[in-house]
């Protein structure tokens, strides 16, 4: 208790000095809460406490504002609030309508997450207007939080110079490991920054991202990534054509790490580790040593050895803009909520855990504020998205890297026998397409291209434009079998999807696999899009 | 510097997300958490000495808790693993279809040799239950695994199911454990124990006892 008591302390000090309750008040506020249970604290003892300030004395309150955020871990809804009232005096109301009041102006966004809880607070508002006072009613307002700006966060451009005048190749060969860093960390960042503070709590109270579209984008986005890296290096036909992939991402995670993106890092680092990638011993043998140095060194800084233990020391020396790697501080903090007990002996509410996830929680929200220290040139943003948005299962890529690179003999004996199959998973058992499947997914991919870059909707893309989205696609190097000159339609990508494909099933690999690529199923992807 | 254990064996928890495998670990190492552990350079696994056979049964228990998703990450933590819980939640049917997803990837990134055992958690939930326990023991049957319905709510069969991973895996290195109860030295278990640092799985995990 003693010890609990002094690493509050901490954060309580600067609350002494601004505001308007003494030092003493706020122990005893404090003492409050670990001495009362919790439902005693918010039906009774939390509105009598601050019954000495006015409505704006609550702003500076940081351990409120940790019990107001955090208390869905423990409590879900607020219908206790409704009995309390009832039976409380009118002096008591009062002081429980400010405190609704502060709890709607500075939380109004766990109103708008939370429809239970807003439920019972229009529930209140009734029963304030049935029962109560005049001065009631104009406290409690909770039409306050559907006149919010909602998307405020959601909209909230990444603050860049965009420049769009800046001539970019849009080709992968192009592109310097510079540009492609810079725009893997702008699209990142993107996705990061939507996360909200109830995205995090909601992900930590469900543990999965069910109903939650900005968490599962950025895991998507992340692993999205990973994959583009596998397949970039596997599109290309020869060991040392590969091996200059591989080489060029190496330099795109070194710049990543410049950028103090660790996100993203570990997304590329994670592709080029994976296995499909690491059993090319043909393209590796053509990898220079000082290359793999460096590639030893970035999985070494990622090792989830002593849980993470050189990425964390890494993480905590950077300042300024740093992207984290989501995946591990989630871990943190779902290791947290599951590990500590809700209450302590006596049904004393754990101030302690409020307080840990608060701070874990509001130091990654505190990161999106960062100013993004880079340029971004749209079109190469559009690419990127794009052909980042992939479908491919592992057993596609591995059937993919097996194809390049076939087993060894001596190692042919060994192939994994794989379990029966008996859920949705089965997909990675692609039979030999036929003309009508393969059909139909190069009319999907046209589709989303046409959906993504037909701009004036007149059916036609230029040839220009088509030009650089068949190059942003693993399979860039098919090249066109004539010129084309400015509009091309509709039928005529198409017919050249299929003409790839063709040479794809000679190559030995699936066309449908590879069309499958660009295929953009989800309905999230047109939010993205909207964004950038 | 006597140790306190005689073999070290690392356990991996693995299934969807929310399936309750950080309860399951919470549960079964009584709680014994220190919240510092988390961000510091702490440890991330769990450790507890357990007796099977007169040996004295150190397990570190690794968890991917809410990491699930990343594939990329969660691959790096297979390599290491000696003995791997599957666990669904059975109040969920998808959680436990994935099972297959999660026992294909076991087989395509943990070390050849690895055991494993079926956990259905939650079975304190009755009333949500959406998979009876006999597809549970079906599914195990199939992959020749054994299998459990656990709660980590009302500490049903935590400790009978570590304890069962763990001789499973006692079992399976028993070739390079024979020497340890008669001379007090072993030299196998001090390299199944140091090799932290090694990249990759390959040579630490020994391929003796079965095939």
């Amino acid at each position: 208790m003693v010890d609990l008591l002094l690493c509050l302390k901490g954060c309580l000090i600067p609350i002494q000095a601004t505001l308007v309750p003494s030092w003493q008040a706020v122990e005893k506020h404090l003492l409050l809460i670990f001495t009362n249970t919790f439902t005693t604290v918010f039906q009774y003892e939390y509105p009598f406490f601050f019954s000495d300030l006015e409505g704006n004395a609550y702003q500076n309150n940081h351990l409120l504002k940790i019990i107001l955020a955090m208390h869905q871990f423990i409590i879900s809804s607020f219908s206790t609030y409704l009995s309390a009232l009832e039976s409380k005096s009118s002096m008591l109301c009062v002081k429980i309508c400010y405190f609704v009041r502060y709890w709607i102006t500075e939380f109004w966004v766990m109103f708008k997450m939370d429809s239970k809880l807003s439920t019972t607070m229009e529930e209140f508002q009734e029963l304030v207007k049935a029962n109560g006072e005049e001065l009631h009613c104009r406290l409690i307002d909770t039409t306050q939080i559907n006149s919010r700006d909602w998307s405020r966060k959601l909209t909230q451009r990444v603050k860049t110079n965009t420049s769009k005048k800046r001539k970019v190749s849009l080709l992968f060969d192009h592109l310097e490991p510079e540009e492609l860093s810079d725009h893997l960390t702008y699209l990142e960042f993107k996705s990061f920054r939507r996360i909200s503070f109830s995205d995090y709590q909601n992900y930590i109270v469900n543990s999965c991202v069910k109903e939650n579209p900005t968490m599962e984008r950025s895991i998507a986005l992340c692993n999205g990534i990973s994959q583009w890296v596998q397949l970039m290096v596997l599109s290309r036909p020869t060991p040392q054509l590969r091996a200059e992939v591989f080489i060029k991402f190496i330099h795109v995670a070194q710049k990543l790490h410049q950028l103090q993106n660790f996100n993203t890092l570990m997304a590329v680092i994670g592709g080029l580790c994976h296995s499909s990638i690491s059993r090319l011993k043909e393209t590796s043998s053509c990898v220079p040593h000082d290359v793999i140095k460096v590639f030893n060194e970035m999985t070494e800084l990622l090792s989830s050895y002593r849980n993470y233990d050189s990425y964390r020391r890494a993480y905590n020396e950077c300042s300024n803009f740093k992207i984290p790697i989501l995946g591990v501080h989630l871990k943190d903090l779902i290791s947290l909520y599951e590990g500590m007990p809700d209450y302590l002996e006596d049904k004393k509410i754990n101030i302690y855990k409020l307080y840990s996830l608060y701070n874990h929680i509001n130091e990654l929200i505190q990161l999106q504020e960062m100013p993004l220290p880079l340029e971004a040139n749209m079109d190469l943003v559009h690419l990127l998205t794009l052909s980042l948005d992939l479908y491919y299962t592992e057993d596609e890529i591995y059937e993919l890297s097996y194809a390049r690179e076939p087993r060894s003999h001596r190692a042919a004996p060994l192939t994994p026998s794989r379990p029966p199959v008996v859920a949705d998973w089965a997909s990675g058992v692609a039979p030999k397409p036929d003309p009508k499947t393969i059909s139909k997914h190069v009319q999907r991919m046209v589709d989303s291209v046409f959906k993504n870059y037909d701009h004036d909707q007149d059916g036609y893309i230029s040839q220009e434009e088509f030009e650089k989205i068949a190059a942003s696609f693993p399979f860039s190097f098919c090249v066109m079998a004539k010129d084309w000159e400015g509009l091309i339609s509709r039928d005529e990508i198409t017919a050249y999807f299929m003409r790839a494909s063709s040479i794809y099933s000679k190559l030995g690999l699936g066309f449908k696999d590879l069309v499958k690529l660009t295929v953009l199923p989800t309905p999230s992807l047109a939010g993205i899009k909207q964004g950038c | 510097m006597a140790k306190q254990y005689d073999v070290l064996f690392r356990l991996l928890l693995l299934g969807d997300s929310g399936v309750g495998k950080t309860c399951l670990l919470c549960r079964f190492t009584d709680n014994q958490f220190h919240p510092a552990h988390i961000s510091t350079i702490g440890v991330d696994f769990k450790m507890k000495t357990i007796e099977v056979d007169g040996i004295k049964v150190r397990i570190q228990i690794w968890d991917t808790a809410g990491q699930e998703r990343y594939q990329t990450i969660t691959k790096q933590y297979y390599r290491r693993a000696q003995g791997i819980f599957l666990v669904y939640d059975i109040s969920s049917e998808r959680s436990y279809q994935h099972i297959v997803k999660w026992a294909s990837d076991v087989d395509e990134y943990a070390p050849d040799g690895v055991q494993k055992i079926l956990i259905g958690n939650k079975a304190d939930e009755e009333h949500k239950r959406q998979v009876a326990k006999e597809q549970g023991l079906q599914l195990a049957r199939e992959y020749g695994m054994d299998f459990y319905e656990t709660s980590a709510c009302s500490n049903l069969n935590i400790k009978e199911s570590f304890t069962r991973l763990t001789e499973l895996v006692l079992q399976a290195h028993r070739k390079e454990l024979e020497g340890l109860r008669a001379p007090p030295r072993t030299p196998t278990l001090a390299r199944l124990e140091e090799d932290e640092q090694q990249p990759l799985c390959s040579e630490d995990t020994p391929k003796t006892c079965w095939c």
